[in-house]
Parts: C-alpha cells; sequence; structure tokens
C-alpha cells in the first residue's frame, strides 16, 4: 500500500514538474522555399509544403516553391548545414546555453549567393533561441524570381 | 453489636449447617437473612438446565466448532479507504502523464540577428500563434 501511494506520488510530481530539459542537442526540421509574387489570383501553396502553411500563408507572396525539406541534428560542438537554395547554404549549431535552460541556443547562418572568388558572404546571422515546438521564419533573401524562405521548427 | 468476626463464623456454621440454638436476637436475624438469600438463590436456579456427563463432549464439540469456524468478513473501514485514497493517487497520476495534451508553442527569441548584404537590415517580430519571423529587407524594402 505504502508503495503503491509512494509510486503514485511520484508520477503526480513528475507530471507537475518542469519539462524535462533536453540533453543539449536539438532537432530541427527545414523547409527551404521560394516565396514569389506570381501571377494575380489565390496564393499557390502545392501540397508539400502543407505542414508549414501556416508559416507562409500570410507572406505577401502568391506563388511557393518548395527547394528543400530537411531534418538536422544539432549538437554541442556539432553543426549540421544543408543547401537551401543552390545559392545560399544552411549552417545550423547550438550555441552554449544554461544546463536548465528548456530552450536551445541555436545559430543559423545562411551564406551565399556566391560573388565571384569572393568567400560566400553571411546574408543572414542570427541566434535563436527556440523551445521545442517552436517555428521561425528566415527570409527576405534574393532568389530565382522571389525571395528564399527557410522555415525551422525545432521537434525535439 | 455484632463483630465481623462473628458474622463470619455465623455464615460459616450456616454453610455446614451446624447453626446452634441459642442465638442473640441480632444473630437470628442475620441468620434469618442468610437464608432467605440461600432460599432465593435456589429459587432461582431450580430451573437452569444441567449438562449431564453424557452430553458434555456434544457440547464442547460445538463450542470447538464456534471458536474454530473462520471469521466472517469484516468490513475493514480503513484499509479500504486507504486502498481507494491509493487508487485515486494513482488514476489521477496516469491522467495527468498520459493527458497533458499537446505542449504549447512557445514564442521564439531572437537574440541577434545581422547580414553581410550590402544596404540591407535585419528586423524580427513575433507573429500570431507563436511564429517568428527574422527578414532581411535590402534598401528599404519590407515585409
Amino acid at each position: 500500500m505504502t508503495a503503491l501511494t509512494l509510486i503514485a506520488a511520484v508520477m503526480l510530481a513528475a507530471a507537475g514538474g518542469p519539462e524535462a530539459l533536453s540533453d543539449g542537442g536539438a532537432t530541427l526540421e527545414a523547409w527551404s522555399l521560394v516565396a514569389a509574387p506570381g501571377p494575380a489570383g489565390p496564393k499557390d501553396i502545392p501540397a508539400d509544403l502543407a505542414p508549414v502553411r501556416d508559416a507562409v500563408k500570410d507572406l505577401p507572396y502568391r506563388s511557393f516553391r518548395l527547394v528543400k525539406h530537411a531534418t538536422a541534428r544539432v549538437e554541442p560542438g556539432r553543426s549540421a548545414s544543408f543547401q537551401a537554395h543552390a545559392d545560399y547554404a544552411a549552417v545550423l549549431s547550438l550555441e552554449p546555453s544554461a544546463a536548465e535552460d528548456p530552450q536551445a541556443r541555436v545559430r543559423v547562418v545562411i551564406e551565399g549567393p556566391p560573388g565571384g572568388d569572393a568567400p560566400p558572404r553571411k546574408a543572414l546571422d542570427t541566434v535563436l533561441r527556440l523551445a521545442k515546438g517552436a517555428t521561425v521564419r528566415l527570409g527576405g533573401l534574393p532568389a530565382d524570381e522571389g525571395d528564399l524562405v527557410v522555415i525551422l521548427r525545432r521537434v525535439e | 453489636m455484632i463483630t465481623e468476626n462473628r458474622l463470619l463464623e455465623l455464615a460459616d456454621l450456616f454453610d455446614r449447617d451446624a447453626v446452634p440454638g441459642a442465638l442473640s436476637p441480632e444473630e437470628a436475624a442475620y441468620i434469618a437473612d442468610l437464608r432467605a438469600l440461600h432460599d432465593g438463590a435456589a429459587a432461582f436456579t431450580a430451573d437452569t438446565p444441567e449438562i449431564s456427563d453424557a452430553q458434555f463432549p456434544h457440547f464442547m464439540e460445538g463450542i470447538r466448532e464456534q471458536l474454530e469456524a473462520p471469521r466472517p468478513a469484516r468490513f475493514r473501514f480503513w484499509t479500504l479507504a486507504s486502498l481507494a485514497t491509493a487508487a485515486l493517487l494513482l488514476v489521477a497520476a496516469l491522467l495527468a502523464v498520459f493527458n497533458r495534451g499537446p505542449e504549447k508553442v512557445q514564442a521564439t527569441e531572437v537574440e541577434s540577428a545581422t547580414t553581410e548584404i550590402d544596404g540591407a537590415t535585419v528586423d524580427w517580430y513575433d507573429g500570431k500563434e507563436g511564429l517568428t519571423t527574422v527578414w532581411v529587407k535590402k534598401g528599404g524594402s519590407d515585409l
């Protein structure tokens, strides 16, 4: 009886306690897309962008085209990168943070576009604090007929 | 005045049915009381059934049966109350663990954002439903 009560109390405490802290890493799901003004008419959001429809539907563009969908795991000292577009590469890395911080400090650097022999510029260099489940969109970089938009969602 | 020792002596004589004939009035009254008490007790127990030697084994067997028979289940209130409380706690804990619902999406915090694109700046804002936008603005263009 005592053991049963103790188990229940421990479970209650665990359920009501703070969110479990991560092990220091974060898993990010990324979508890169080109958003363009497009022809007049309703917005054209293709099916492969359905998971991030809410993140693009209010952008002032009518045409959207998925370029890359990737999942990346970043850990201390281990970055991840993916080609967001032919002209842009995205590098994700983890910045140091307090052990009890439930948010991950993720640095996102989007390099490009290529400029001859010059090294790639950091078109965007940002440090974000991402809680689990949080979504952020990065954009405004000229690409093809419109702008490059990168949507990041922390899934773990 | 009759003494305590004399009363005991008279009672003993009465029990042995050897009460002497010459008694003082007080002693006679005491003996009369004892006799009335004795006669009353005898009348009261006259109809009391007796267990004969032949009946005695059966009588004892009945007692043993009653002693050895399993006790009927009794309503143990505190045991049941404790068990019910523990069960309720367990159910509440399970509900809390497995019925927490979708985790609330928290807003993202932008610590810094810069760009090396000439003439461009970076702006960021929090939108609806916890969606944060970081946007590179080119030469006065705006989202």
